[in-house]
């Protein structure tokens, strides 16, 4: 027999002030089921719980109904409460008088009326209500980070430094990402490669930590704690254990003239390549497309000369399938490409460059040895146009968002172009300058004032090539109100920030959600900003939405925390709120399995024939199972029929 | 780059109707009567029709009529294409602007269409918006191959500049075939017709004809201007420049004239009409052309041309 205790909560006045609290309790302890029933003001506070467990004591409860706020809110708090007076935790049901009564009924009697609806209805149910014991699930601890940019880097070297295994996952042949391929960087002027290196090289040389190039994450199955993740390595042909890096095959590779994509294509590169000096591995690539023996089985020269016989043609690539248990996604942007800007050339005039292809031009790296010269000539530009917002806040063409890098590394652009052309002119094309950062708005202004950097409200309408080999950038100022016409050496497109190509596919793999842009949604935009919709996969840096260094590295360090977080416990508990086949009403049709989105229906066997079988620790109680037997053989948890019809028809 | 999408709307037909600019019946008659020789004989029937008026555009730019008042006679226009059921070829960017430009506003109001209507049943007449705005361009540009194929006069060897026109590719620019700042319709309709595209500095510039207009007569703003692109032209010395505008080519045309009698300068290349050129290709004798009209001498460009070839359909057809 259900001895339930109703606890009217008054919430202050969020409740008190439309329902008749005192009315509802006294109304409810007339149900036969309920053994005791009283109203106070503040349910949730340390007084209202006691009084709940007293009232347990006292008066033998073996159910509790709270009538108070949404269940989202305090139904945890009342668990716990009722749990260290011994009852199951699972014996509880809330009535939602606030959110869905008080707050939106005008009229008190109306409001009461519902009140006491919703609290009846609660009480029959409860009564219905089965123990339950939460479900412990193994948990695996070794973390997977995709992405081996900075944001990836630093989850992985934090995660590792907690002593937990780490998987790091890089698409291209080495660490590093858009970071390795800064000069400096705002708002310090620190040089990039000189602070990111020693973390590349930490990431490489710590015990815990197994770094994956030129590998992506190709599938991924199971549930947080115990993932089962395919990573797929590219064909390099270079054996990556035995290269020692010495660069032998490089020097002799006949093929000189493919796009180096780490100088953002202003420089040619072999067919067999380290992508760059200070490369985490250091260990060449081939080009499938452009090497001479793969594509016409000629030549072969890096075979040749390989003193560490690491060069194997035959290489297909591999595949290999790491358990896990938590994935943080840090796949970093792209550069948009500005094709679709016809007016200043769609990406064919020869000096008009995006910023990534500036930061190679000025850095010491880059193809010009830290030397500025423009691409078409290599002659030094007397005066450059930085142009902001090509692409960003551009609905029509580009993106809606601001890329919220662009106004601070065109101020760190102007000023470094500055540095290296001391007598040069360099002007600044902005629509707004947004530097909300720390030390962000002095650097700009420390641009503007001291380094005679001059900034012109307005967005360039034309760039025109002339004849001398300048080119004319028309703009306006409109702070004065009048066209500004420039002719400059070489010009410099803030390209927009977007998500990297194929962002779209891997969200799906992963089952993480995306906005509109392409870009991974967090589960909460204020309050769960590293965490997705899918537990035990968290997001760190740009792939989450445009973001500076100092923002990614935050992001990594939080998703870190958060894995160790998840990985300080041995199991992991999970709701028991799960469907369970009853194997004697099973026909062991499986259409369930069909339906589910967890692929947590196996087959299995009943007395020698086929049935279904629910893997609780991969179902998420969604109930689409048990709506869909035929035979009622599947029931969810807290979803009975005889807990639902109890609810529904009173 | 042309953009395919738009391109892939533009459908010629046997029969088409040639709406006449006004610049070509009062300044340059070989506008008008180049196309009616050059269609035939790329298989299309050339119709005109003596009711048509000017299209309305002129006193609407100019801000001396309201577009309430320029919008019955596009209607009109139209209305007669409509009842002959052909679709519309406009050899001007001004009348293609106005005439797609006032049906698609009327065709998504239907009020407006239907006041417009009101004013049109005095005169027996009714606008039901059935039939397409072409610019000569594109429908040129959709016959590429077939020009080039039936081009009797290659004109090998000869270096042809482009402009385009403001209101062609920039005024209404979604419905344009090319991009409005990187377009090469009118270079691969030169390509197939045997010439030579030649680049120039100001070639992107404007002709400047919005300023020198009789109304809003700017001269001193205007003329330095057409002096500027004038400048590049003649240093990039084509033997002709090709516009699909008859505005940019009495602008273009006339200016040079104008500077060279200030005794300013001593401009000499000479501008003709799209239409011209793909007439002069297919072989369209040079008599019938109206360059008399132009004020910069063609009398050069006429020596320099190829001699006709007797067959047709030798040629391979170019790329691109």
């Amino acid at each position: 027999m259900a001895r339930v205790g109703v606890f009217v909560c008054h919430c202050g006045v969020n409740i008190a002030a439309k329902v008749d609290v005192a009315k509802v309790a006294e109304e409810v302890g007339k149900l036969p089921e309920v053994a005791f029933a009283r109203d106070y003001k503040f349910m949730c506070s340390s007084p209202g719980q006691n009084l709940v467990k007293e009232a347990i004591k006292e008066h033998g409860l073996n159910r509790v109904v709270v009538a108070a706020c949404s269940p989202k809110m305090h139904l945890p708090t009342f668990q716990k409460a009722i749990a260290a007076e011994g009852l199951n935790p699972y014996l509880i049901s809330m009535a939602n008088i606030r959110e869905q009564c008080s707050w939106v009924t005008e009229d008190p009697e109306e409001a009461t009326a519902k009140a006491l609806d919703l609290v009846t209805r609660q009480v029959k149910r409860v009564a219905h209500q089965d123990p339950l014991e939460d479900i412990d699930v193994e948990l695996n601890k070794t973390a997977i980070v995709v992405g081996g940019g900075i944001a990836g880097i630093q989850a992985a070297l934090d995660i590792a430094d907690g002593d937990r295994k780490v998987v790091l996952v890089e698409k291209s042949p080495s660490l590093g990402g858009k970071m390795a391929q800064l000069d400096e960087t705002f708002p310090t002027l620190d040089c990039s490669q000189c602070i990111l290196t020693p973390k590349m090289v930490e990431a490489a040389k710590h015990p815990n930590i197994e770094i994956r190039v030129n590998s992506e994450v190709a599938t991924l199955d199971g549930y947080v704690g115990n993932f089962d993740v395919t990573i797929r390595r590219r064909a390099t042909c270079v054996d990556e254990e035995r290269c020692i890096g010495c660069g032998l095959c490089q020097e002799k590779c006949p093929v000189k003239n493919v796009p180096d994509e780490f100088n953002a294509g202003l420089a040619n590169r072999p067919a067999i390549a380290i992508p760059f000096p200070q490369a985490v591995p250091a260990v060449p690539v081939i080009d499938r497309e452009r090497c001479l023996k793969l594509t016409k089985d000629k030549c072969g020269a890096c075979a040749k000369v390989c003193p560490a016989d690491a060069i194997d043609y035959s290489d297909e690539g591999s595949e290999e399938t790491v358990k896990a248990g938590a994935i943080v996604v840090a796949t970093g942007y792209r550069e948009m490409d500005p094709a679709v800007y016809t007016e200043y050339g769609g990406g064919t005039l020869p000096d008009v460059i995006t910023g990534l292809q500036f930061e190679r031009l000025v850095s010491s790296t880059g193809p010009t040895g830290g030397h500025l010269k423009r691409p078409s000539d290599g002659k030094e530009p007397k005066t450059v146009v930085f142009t902001q917002c090509v692409g960003s806040r551009d609905p029509s063409r580009g993106h809606e968002y601001c890329s919220g890098i662009c106004c601070m590394y065109t101020a760190k652009h102007a000023m470094l172009y500055r540095h290296h052309v001391p007598d040069g002119k360099a002007y600044v094309s902005y629509i707004d300058i947004r530097s909300p950062g720390k030390s962000y708005e002095q650097f700009v202004r420390r641009a503007i004032e001291e380094e005679d950097v001059r900034y012109l409200r307005g967005r360039v309408g034309r760039i025109m090539r002339l004849k001398s080999g300048k080119y004319r950038v028309f703009t306006e100022d409109s702070l004065v109100g009048r066209p500004v016409a420039i002719d400059a050496d070489m010009v410099v497109l803030a390209s927009a920030v977007e998500p990297q190509a194929g962002a779209v596919e891997l969200a799906q793999t992963l089952g993480i959600a995306y906005d509109a842009d392409g870009f991974y949604s967090e589960a909460h935009p204020k309050l769960k900003p590293v965490e997705t919709a899918t537990a035990g996969v968290f997001l760190a840096g740009a792939c989450q939405g445009p973001k500076d260094i100092p923002a990614s590295v935050q992001q990594g360090s939080a998703a870190a925390s958060k894995v160790l977080s998840l990985f300080a416990r041995d199991t992991l508990k999970k709701s028991p709120q799960v469907a369970k086949v009853d194997p004697t009403a099973c026909t062991g049709c499986l259409t369930c399995s069909y339906v589910c989105h967890y692929s947590a229906i196996e087959q299995s066997e009943f007395a020698g024939r086929q049935v279904a079988e629910v893997v609780a620790g991969k179902c998420q109680g969604c109930g689409a199972c048990a709506a869909t037997c035929k035979n009622k053989a599947i029931a969810l948890a807290q979803f009975s029929d005889d807990e639902v019809f109890e609810e529904m028809l009173r | 780059m042309p953009r395919q999408e738009r391109l892939d709307q533009v459908k010629v037909s046997d029969r088409m109707f040639m709406f006449k600019p006004c610049v070509g019946e009062n300044k340059y008659p070989g506008i008008i009567n180049s196309i009616m020789h050059a269609m035939p004989r790329l298989g299309v029937e050339p119709v005109e029709s003596d009711e048509q008026t000017c299209c309305g555009g002129f006193l609407t730019f100019t801000n001396v009529a309201e577009p309430t008042s320029t919008m019955p006679a596009v209607a009109r226009n139209v209305a007669i294409a409509e009842e002959m059921g052909l679709d519309i070829v406009t050899m001007c960017n001004g009348c293609y602007t106005f005439l797609t430009e006032f049906t698609h506003f009327m065709d998504q109001r239907p009020p407006v269409k239907k006041v417009v209507n009101t004013i049109l049943s005095m005169i027996g007449r009714e606008y039901k918006g059935t039939q397409q705005v072409y610019h000569a361009v594109e429908v040129f540009y959709k016959l590429k191959d077939r020009i080039a194929e039936r081009a009797v006069r290659p004109l090998d060897g000869m270096k042809f500049a482009t402009h385009y026109g403001c209101h062609y590719l920039n005024g209404f620019k979604n419905e344009a075939i090319d991009d409005a700042f990187m377009p090469t319709v009118l270079e691969e309709l030169i390509t197939a017709c045997g010439g030579t595209p030649v680049e120039y500095e100001a070639q992107r510039e404007c002709c400047g004809t919005g300023l020198t207009q009789v109304i809003l007569h700017k001269e001193e703003i205007s003329l330095p201007h057409c002096q500027r692109k004038f400048d590049s032209l003649n240093e990039a010395a084509p033997d002709a420049v090709v516009v699909q505008c008859p505005y940019c080519l009495a602008q273009l045309d006339r200016m040079q004239h104008k500077l060279n009698w200030r005794k300013i300068t001593d401009y000499k290349v000479p501008v003709i009409h799209l239409n011209q050129l793909v007439a002069l290709a297919l072989g369209v004798e040079v008599e019938k052309l109206g360059f008399g009209a132009h004020a910069m001498s063609l009398d050069r460009f006429v020596e320099k041309l190829p001699p006709l070839e007797k067959t047709a359909g030798a040629r391979e057809v170019p790329v691109g």
